[in-house]
Order: structure tokens, then C-alpha cells, then sequence
């Protein structure tokens, strides 16, 4: 078995955790970290550009002890302190909770999440989102995560669909995940729900949330 | 000074990274009976956006990166990409310029990439000395809804002086993911003729980068094609070092920008296309023209710029006839 240690000794590993999502995306995907400026802060964010998001099946996840464990179709990811007996994938990514991949593949689930939730066939995804500003106090980053997620996240879904209005009312299944926008490539228009609260986020972040 | 061939660049980036996993970036890759190769990046293939990004940086003849990024208009972010260029005159002018123009299925079909630097096939390759001779593999890129055939590789072969089996052929549609990218891509590269057409020696530019908007990707061709060119005009930023006199930057400033098009500025590219018969050949030159041109003068140290944006234009070209749709 093949241990990949992510966010060791309080050193963050961006550049392998991004190389560790690429394989959960069976390697179609096109990932990067940017910035947004966020009312006058400028904020990290990781942006997911999927090519064949209808082909990434969200993990199998249980729970052992305070141990998280998401089966993959290609490994396992482990949010905790040490590998677990009786894994069966070949590779395992681990990583503690509340470090800065943790966050960031927190990220990576939930913006697949939009595509289950969405309940149409999607061909393309483009997701930003904000990144919180990191904690050792596991509940204080969730929370962040949160809010990141609620108010600075963006998700753009390209799709075909002959009904517009058929979009929109799928489109109103998927609540609170930033903005959504969903580009029907039959129609050519775009419709758009929710929206970011940069002044919000940042305020309420300062605020030590 | 060993020679950097744009097409050697473009061919070992086809060779070593896209033939290996082509089904993966949804590439469809043809052996044409005349030897020519087609990569099939978004005809009937899917392509996407990795497969965008490689369409634009193998026709900038690899001296050219891609990055995607969001980008802010006054309502909303949307996707956008960024496009640096290691050698702007070359990777543009020589090589990504869509201008050579070869007989294809009873018309003309316009030839981008590399392959253009091996002879200086058209008005801009051959404004730069810049040549590729005799390169092992050569690389073209065409904007079709066919995918290629004999007759256009046999065309592109003779126009540009390479034997078909030596060519590859990359080619996407507009109204696709890929098509979308590398037309958004042409930032830099509508900049540069832009100013060659006013006299702007290519000597002087030194560095290029730009920014566009990716607003829409649509299946209809002639939306996309519209969509697409509203982001360039009304969307896309270049910022180009330069290295010159003053003067030289400040007599062309006011006949530049797509905004200097004082009567039709904001009106969406697909109605000035339409009233022009949806041929480029009636489209007049002023407007085959970029959104904004900042130019960075080394030798002097002063700033220019030019055109502006249209963030009304560039809301409709994303939005299209769509909206808000509220969630609660």
C-alpha cells in the first residue's frame, strides 16, 4: 500500500493535494489556485475545471472512530492522524482534518455535491471557491468552510437541455452553494442563482467565526 | 544561436502529450489517406477545456501558456483565460495568426499555427523574418464544422510547403468548449496586426500578455461565433511591452481600438456579422479590432493605452436571454 501524507509537521502540501484530486478526476480535469479579491482582501481559491464531471462518482464514506475514510474508485482518502487497518485501495491519501487539504478536497466534494444535487446530465464544471483562513480548532474551520462555501463560491455548469424552463427548475433543488450559473449550450442562455456576499464573508470571517 | 522551430515545439507537444492519452482529453485523433494526421479537438469530438488549452498553446508553437481564470464584470465573475507570450512576434505573428488562407470544399479556409512560419504564407508571417524551414513534423490549426480531409491537408501542404504526411491538423468547431478557448485566445494575437496595419514595427515588441472573457459556449455556430468575438471586442485586454519612441505608440492610440467603431460600438458581434453577410471579406478592418491595448514602453518608461470595455455587451454575450432565477 502506497501512503500519500498530505499537510505534515504543519506544512502545507497545495501542489500535491492538487495532484491528488487530478486522480480522483480519472485525470480529466484542469486544476489551479487563484485569488479573488474579496472587498479589498485578496483570498485564495481553488478552481475545479472538470471535462467529464458525469464520470466522477462521488466516494463511498464511513466513519471509524474520529477517523474519516472516502473510498474512491482508484484509493482511499483518510482524514485523521494514522492509516486505519483494512483499507483495500492500493494508494491512500491522509491527511488531518483540519489542515489545509483536508479544506481544500472539503472543497473538491461539495462542488461535485452541486452536480448531484443538480440532477442533470452535466458536461462541463467550473467551480471556484474561496479558501478560509486555516485553524487548528476543527470546528472554527468548518464553520469558515461554510461560509466560504455559502457566500464565495462559484459554479459554472454547462449543459444541454432543450427546456430552459426545465434548468431553472432544477437549478432551485441546489440552494446554498454560492452562485450557480448554468450555461444551456442548446438554448444559448445562461441562468444564474444565488450570488457571492464578498463584503459578508470577509466581515464575518474578521469577526473570527 | 541554435534555431527554435514552432513547429518541432508544437509537434513534440501533439507527440508527447496528446497522442499518448487522447481518448482521455477527448480527442479524436484520424490518419488521413494522403498521411496527414487530424486531431479532431471538438468537431465531433467533445474536447473541453484541456483540450482547448492545448489547441492554443501548440499554436502559439509552444511559446506561448494558457491559463484559465475568473474574471469580474460589474455583476458577476465569469470563466476567463490569460495568454502569456515568451516571444510575442513569433508566437503570434509567425505562428498563432489565423490569416493563411487555402482552397477548401469550393471556398477558402482559414490556416492557423506554426505551419504558417515555414514559408511565410501570409501578409503577417512574412512581417517578421522570422522562418521554420524544413521542420520534421508541421502543425496547422483550423476553426470548421468538417472535420478535415485530403483536399485540406493537400492545400494546407502546398500553400505552406510540407509534405501532408509531415502535417498535423488540429480543428474545432466555435461552438464548442475548445473552439470557445482558442478563439478567446487570440488576444495577443489580434493585438499585434492591429498595429502592424498602423506601421508598428513588430521589431519593438518585446513582451505580450492579455486577458479575455470565456462568456459563452453554445452549440450554434453562429451564436458561438458572435458570442465569441463579443468577447474579444468588448472583452479582451492586452498589456505589450515595448521598446521605441514615444511617438510612435502615441500617432496610433485613437485608430486601434474596437471602440473607435464610435456608431456600432456595443452592438453584439453577430449583428455586425449579419449585416456584413456573414462573411469576414465584407467585415471592414476596423472592426477585426481588440477591446483595450496597454502598451509599457521600456525605453522611456511610459504608459499608454487605448479602448475600453463594454460591460453591458459582455452580460449579454453571458447571459444571453437567460436571467436570475431566484431560490427562495
Amino acid at each position: 500500500m502506497e501512503v500519500n501524507r498530505l499537510d505534515q509537521s504543519g506544512k502545507t502540501s497545495w501542489r500535491a493535494t492538487l495532484d491528488m484530486i487530478y486522480l480522483l478526476c480519472n485525470e480529466q480535469a484542469d486544476l489551479s489556485y487563484d485569488y479573488r479579491d474579496v472587498n479589498g482582501w485578496k483570498l485564495p481559491c481553488v478552481d475545479f475545471r472538470l471535462d467529464d464531471p458525469a464520470e466522477i462518482v462521488l466516494p463511498r464514506c464511513r466513519t471509524e472512530d474520529v477517523d474519516m475514510i472516502d473510498k474512491w474508485q482508484t484509493c482511499e482518502v483518510v482524514l485523521g492522524d494514522e492509516v486505519p487497518e483494512g483499507l483495500c485501495r492500493e494508494t491512500v491519501f491522509l491527511m488531518q482534518a483540519n489542515s489545509a487539504a483536508a479544506s481544500i478536497y472539503r472543497a473538491f466534494k461539495m462542488s461535485l455535491s452541486v452536480l448531484c444535487e443538480l440532477s442533470l446530465p452535466a458536461e462541463f464544471l467550473w467551480s471556484s471557491v474561496l479558501l478560509p483562513p486555516l485553524c487548528s480548532d476543527l470546528g472554527i474551520l468548518l464553520m469558515r468552510e461554510k461560509l466560504c462555501w455559502e457566500w464565495g463560491s462559484i459554479h459554472t455548469i454547462w449543459l444541454h437541455n432543450e427546456l430552459d424552463e426545465s434548468v431553472k427548475a432544477a437549478m432551485k433543488h441546489v440552494y446554498g452553494c454560492g452562485e450557480l450559473r448554468i450555461q444551456n449550450m442548446t438554448t444559448a442562455n445562461t441562468w444564474v442563482a444565488g450570488h457571492v456576499e464578498e463584503a459578508l464573508l470577509i466581515d464575518t470571517i474578521k469577526r473570527n467565526v | 544561436m541554435t534555431h527554435y522551430s514552432v513547429n518541432e515545439a508544437a509537434a513534440t507537444i501533439i507527440e508527447s502529450e496528446i497522442l499518448p492519452r487522447a481518448n482521455q482529453l477527448n480527442i479524436e485523433v484520424h490518419a488521413l489517406k494522403n498521411g496527414a494526421t487530424v486531431l479532431d479537438m471538438g468537431i465531433r469530438s467533445k474536447g473541453g477545456f484541456r483540450a482547448g488549452k492545448y489547441f492554443a498553446e501548440i499554436g502559439m508553437g509552444g511559446l506561448g501558456i494558457l491559463r484559465y481564470k475568473m474574471m469580474k464584470l460589474d455583476r458577476y465573475w465569469v470563466p476567463g483565460l490569460q495568454v502569456i507570450a515568451d516571444d510575442p512576434v513569433i508566437c503570434e505573428m509567425s505562428a498563432y495568426v489565423a490569416a493563411t488562407r487555402v482552397r477548401w470544399l469550393g471556398d477558402l479556409q482559414v490556416v492557423s499555427g506554426p505551419v504558417r512560419a515555414i514559408l511565410g504564407s501570409d501578409e503577417f508571417a512574412r512581417a517578421v523574418t522570422y522562418r521554420d524551414p524544413n521542420p520534421r513534423k508541421a502543425v496547422a490549426g483550423v476553426q470548421c464544422i468538417v472535420l478535415p480531409d485530403e483536399e485540406l491537408a493537400g492545400s494546407i501542404s502546398q500553400t505552406c510547403g510540407v509534405r501532408a504526411e509531415n502535417l498535423y491538423i488540429m480543428a474545432a468547431r466555435t461552438g464548442c468548449m475548445t473552439g470557445a478557448v482558442q478563439v478567446c485566445a487570440r488576444n495577443v494575437e489580434q493585438s499585434l496586426p492591429t498595429v502592424y496595419d498602423r506601421g508598428f514595427s513588430m521589431e519593438y515588441i518585446l513582451e505580450g500578455n492579455a486577458t479575455t472573457p470565456l462568456c459563452c459556449i453554445v452549440d450554434d455556430e453562429k451564436i458561438a461565433y458572435g458570442r465569441v468575438n463579443d468577447c474579444l471586442i468588448y472583452g479582451q485586454e492586452a498589456n505589450l511591452t515595448v521598446d521605441c519612441e514615444d511617438a510612435e505608440i502615441s500617432r496610433m492610440l485613437e485608430y486601434i481600438p474596437f471602440s473607435k467603431n464610435e456608431d456600432v460600438y456595443g452592438t453584439p458581434f453577430a449583428e455586425l456579422f449579419e449585416r456584413c453577410g456573414n462573411n469576414w471579406a465584407h467585415v471592414p478592418r476596423d472592426w477585426d479590432a481588440p477591446c483595450r491595448i496597454n502598451f509599457f514602453n521600456r525605453r522611456t518608461g511610459s504608459i499608454f493605452s487605448t479602448g475600453r470595455l463594454h460591460m453591458k455587451a459582455l452580460e449579454k454575450a453571458f447571459l444571453g436571454n437567460g436571467g436570475e432565477v431566484a431560490w427562495k
